[in-house]
């Protein structure tokens, strides 16, 4: 019995994070390119939808090259190390709550394991990623590499420290660390009840998946790619796959931690995985909207917005969820209202001060 | 060197604001080359040259003109004191397409071709001999610094109208004349129908 | 414990995506710091100007096209300013005026190229990009429309034009004009005040005033760096006196003064162009002159405010059909010259971006 839910889970795991990262490789290609005012791949089969099976036949069929002068273990290992680690995620989301659903009832969560520790579970598993970029970085033997490798330290362990802080807000008002609790307890979702832990979270994923404007990590235009440099074939396929899938990862956290998981917001209609799905795609286009509009900041600036702008917002904001939690409960809404207004007004006077103090600036 | 200038994060949301503006409001601006093609400039100065045995006098002026040297011209005298071109060769490959030779030949026996696809395997079929150097196919002359072609040939579509031909919306423009030298390139693709492919 | 740390040495091209062809810099880093930058050029090295002196006088025409690719126009422009000068040709008014909007559409296409890479360098997805390609692609229109090529335009001649503008061209032309504004205004929703950009580019690149005058920078780089220096004022050409345009400046001579002026002259562009579209007056395009242009024995220096700064061509005649010398004083080579100085001491980025901001074509900075 035991071994059926996990072999089950397994297959179901792979199909979606299989099947969701090669839509995510076509939808920001298309999506990128509508912002950009054209049309992106739309060559191979309709509306260029098989295209990333286009992609990963050429990939495959690639010339496989080991450079000569690299740590050949280490170098062949840093793919696998890299994704690894994305997929495993998906273990402890919870795909649908148990109870009603839309389309069927379950009897219990929809999650491989329901760890109880699962909030912890997702940030110890996503920091062994860097490990991959770093072991890339350092056997490439390419100093281009090297230097993406150093940024990847600095910006992964950086950047960590706030986003593990504003999801300790959540944790406070659902009073679990198990993502199944966490949904249960969304009857709103937390993102109005925290605003600025959604914030800080979210600059945060953004950075920790190297995406623009934190894009430090493979910044085409400084350093060539950085840790991908020398790879080619499959084990750049294998990087590229972690990316999506690291892409994917945050999104669905977000959607499970912040906006409510499976369950339609106030519960209007049944829970589903559906609208699960819908919220993934809903984070993943804003993600693709800030990437496709900002230019990158600098590698000292990366460091000083964490550092300078999340981190005290991060604290200040695990305060005030603390002291509201010594209310009596039923004042949702003037809450909501409330931490609105304190995000905005935080925000912009953190921002503000940020700016004059020259924040942003090499010391 | 941070100034007073209040700064809230604005100009990031003032960016996202036009991004997504161009998102769901702007059409698409690419063309689907080779399905939709654009109508190019009257003037064209494509990649072949077209050369009109009935016109030349092998006066070899072309051959002069060009910065390149790369026409290739071999005469020979006919009994009635006229000249023939025996020879009459352009290497393309070499040519930079200035139209030089074009706007120096005295008879108009020379022409910048209209197209613009002439990939080939090896650079020695670029060596065009005089057999193949006439107009024929979709090797047609172009109106550059040839008004009497000129005149014929279809409008060229301009971005600036919305990629569609240049008679769509000036009025005072003559309508166009049905090209008679030369046959459009190709099929040009109602505007209406980019605008159905450029929306998903 | 102190770790002991040694500086890095990166050669940054000629193979890189942003040093905008074949550029080379030898970079010694500590960590991300800059020590020192050495410039290697002539990866693109054609000899023009040697070319130049086996060529007549109107077959170089189509070999300036080559220099500046992204300024093809203005080459052209200098270049047979150069030659009118040393044979004293005149030139017909119609065509003095379709040279001025030729020259100044080319400025308006360059900046846009210019300030789009620039961005691009500094990691924006294309996006800024794309959207001055879009009216880049609208100008590119219109001298296709005239010339019959998109890059290589080959339209100015000695004592004139090679042909005058189809009647299609003027209405485009002032629908382009009356667009043009709201899109650079669009384009400063996006990128003006945009937080990023600002950090990225004030008080980064700082080239002095009086460095930029030694190292004889010119264009957008000089006038960044608060020095009110061009031509088309200092030593006007064409018909430029009759014209109302401003010359902006910046105050400190970092990348963000040279952005921004970049960004009001293509607003002053607009405003010549307007100008000129109303007073452009009928007429001949071309002056008659033989087919071989024999300057009479001497030599004179042509220079016009281009994109990129002041180009100049120097050219020699003895009175042959070819020209005895031709010197190119290159723009994007003379801004380049100040690069080190403006990038040590800071990081690896910031040299990827100031490279940006001088906006160097490489065809021109090796001939
Ligand atoms: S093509 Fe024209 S210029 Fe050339 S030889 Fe014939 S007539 Fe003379
Ligand atoms: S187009 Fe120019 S380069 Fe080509 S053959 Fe004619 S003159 Fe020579």
């Amino acid at each position: 019995m035991d071994w059926l839910h996990w072999i089950i889970y397994v297959v179901i795991i792979l199909a979606f994070v299989l099947t969701l990262v090669m839509s995510f490789i076509l939808i920001e290609r298309r999506v990128v390119g509508r912002f950009q005012l054209r049309l992106g791949p739309n060559r191979v089969g309709p509306q260029g939808i098989l295209q990333p099976v286009a992609d990963a036949v050429k990939i495959l069929l690639k010339e496989d090259i080991i450079p000569s002068k690299v740590d050949r273990v280490v170098h062949l290992l840093a793919p696998i190390v890299t994704f690894a680690p994305a997929v495993l995620i998906f273990a402890v989301i919870p795909f649908q709550q148990a109870g009603n659903g839309l389309f069927f009832d379950l009897k219990s969560t929809a999650s491989m394991v329901d760890l109880d520790v699962g909030v912890l579970f997702i940030f110890a598993i996503s920091s062994i990623s860097v490990v991959g970029l770093v072991m890339a970085g350092w056997a490439s033997n390419n100093k281009y590499a090297l230097l993406g490798a150093m940024r990847t330290i600095a910006q992964m362990v950086s950047y960590e420290i706030p986003m593990v802080l504003a999801v300790l807000g959540i944790v406070l008002i659902a009073g679990s660390l198990s993502l199944a609790d966490i949904v249960d307890k969304q009857n709103i979702p937390f993102i109005l009840l925290q605003p600025l832990g959604f914030f800080i979270y979210f600059l945060g994923a953004t950075a920790e998946m190297n995406r623009s404007p934190f894009d430090l990590l493979e910044a085409e235009s400084e350093i060539v790619a950085g840790v991908n440099i020398e790879y080619s074939g499959m084990k750049f396929a294998m990087f590229f796959l972690g990316e999506y899938a690291y892409a994917l990862a945050v999104s669905t956290i977000t959607s499970v931690l912040f906006l409510g998981g499976a369950k339609f917001p106030w519960g209007l209609l049944p829970q589903s995985f559906i609208w699960l799905l819908v919220k993934i795609l809903l984070v993943f286009f804003v993600i693709l909207w800030i990437r496709s509009t900002l230019p990158r900041v600098r590698v000292d600036q990366l460091m000083g917005f964490a550092w300078k702008f999340l981190l005290p917002l991060s604290l200040i904001n695990l305060f005030l969820v603390a002291a509201e939690g010594m209310l009596p409960s039923g004042f949702t809404w003037p809450i909501v209202a409330l931490n609105v207004t304190l995000a905005v007004a935080l925000v912009v006077i953190w921002a503000n001060r940020f700016y004059r103090v020259g924040g942003a600036k090499v010391a | 060197m941070p100034d007073n200038r209040i700064s809230l994060g604005q100009g990031i949301l003032k960016g996202l604001a036009l991004t997504i503006k161009h998102f769901i409001s702007r059409p698409i601006i690419t063309v689907q080359y080779p399905e939709e093609r654009l109508v190019t400039s009257r003037r064209i100065r494509g990649c072949d040259l077209v050369w009109d045995s009935e016109r030349c006098t092998a006066c070899c002026t072309c051959a002069k003109s060009c910065p390149q040297g790369n026409i290739h011209i071999e005469t020979k005298v006919r009994p009635d004191n006229t000249r023939e071109a025996v020879v009459f060769e352009i290497d393309h490959g070499r040519s930079m397409f200035c139209g030089l030779c074009v706007e120096s030949c005295p008879f108009d026996a020379i022409h910048m071709g209209r197209s613009y696809e002439r990939a080939t395997y090896n650079r020695d079929s670029l060596v065009i001999p005089k057999e193949k150097l006439v107009a024929q196919g979709d090797r047609q002359p172009s109106g550059y610094f040839r008004p009497q072609f000129e005149e014929t040939l279809p409008p060229q579509s301009l971005l600036i109208y919305g990629g569609k031909s240049s008679e769509v919306k000036t009025p005072e423009n003559p309508p166009p004349q049905s090209p008679a030298t030369a046959a459009p390139v190709s099929e040009k693709k109602e505007p209406a129908e980019r605008e159905k492919v450029g929306v998903k | 414990m102190a770790l002991k740390t040694e500086p890095i040495v990166v050669n940054m091209g000629p193979q890189h995506p942003s040093t905008h062809g074949v550029f080379r810099m030898r970079v010694t880093f500590d960590g991300e710091i800059i020590k020192d930058l050495e410039p290697v050029m002539g990866y693109l090295h054609r000899g023009v100007e040697k070319l130049a002196e086996s060529r007549t006088y109107t077959q170089f025409i189509p070999l300036t096209d080559r220099l500046d690719y992204l300024a093809s126009m203005t080459n052209n422009l200098a270049y047979v300013l150069a030659v009118e000068k040393l044979g004293n040709i005149e030139v017909p008014p119609r065509a003095q005026y379709l040279r001025v909007i030729m020259a100044e559409m080319m400025r308006i296409s360059s900046h846009l190229m210019a300030v789009g890479f620039m961005i691009n360098d500094m990691g924006a997805f294309y996006t800024p990009l794309l959207y001055m390609y879009r009216e880049r692609e609208k100008l590119l229109d219109l001298f296709e429309m005239v010339c019959g090529q998109r890059l290589t335009y080959n339209y100015m001649r000695i004592g004139g034009l090679s042909h005058d503008v189809p009647p299609e061209f003027l209405p485009a032309l002032k629908k382009f004009v009356s667009e043009m504004p709201g899109f650079i205004d669009e384009y400063d929703q996006l990128l003006k005040e945009n937080e990023i950009l600002l950090a990225r580019t004030k008080g980064v690149g700082i080239l002095s005033k009086e460095l930029a005058i030694n190292s004889s920078a010119s264009g957008p780089v000089l006038r960044g760096s608060g020095v009110k220096w061009d031509i088309r004022k200092a030593d006007p050409y064409l018909v430029y006196d009759k014209l109302n345009f401003e010359i902006p400046t910046g105050t400190v001579g970092d990348i963000y003064d040279r952005y921004w002026v970049r960004m009001v002259e293509m607003r002053q562009s607009v405003r010549i162009l307007e100008q000129a579209i109303e007073q452009l007056p009928a007429g001949e395009i071309r002056t008659a002159l033989p087919h071989l242009v024999r300057p009479p024995c001497g030599e004179a220096y042509g220079h016009i405010e281009a994109p990129k700064g002041e180009l100049g061509f120097y050219i020699i005649s003895d009175t042959g059909v070819a020209p005895y010398r031709c010197h190119i004083r290159a723009p994007s080579l003379i801004n380049l010259t100040a690069l080190k100085d403006m990038v040590v001491g800071l990081m690896l980025a910031d040299a990827i971006i100031t490279l940006g901001s001088i906006d160097i074509v490489l065809g021109e900075v090796d001939r």
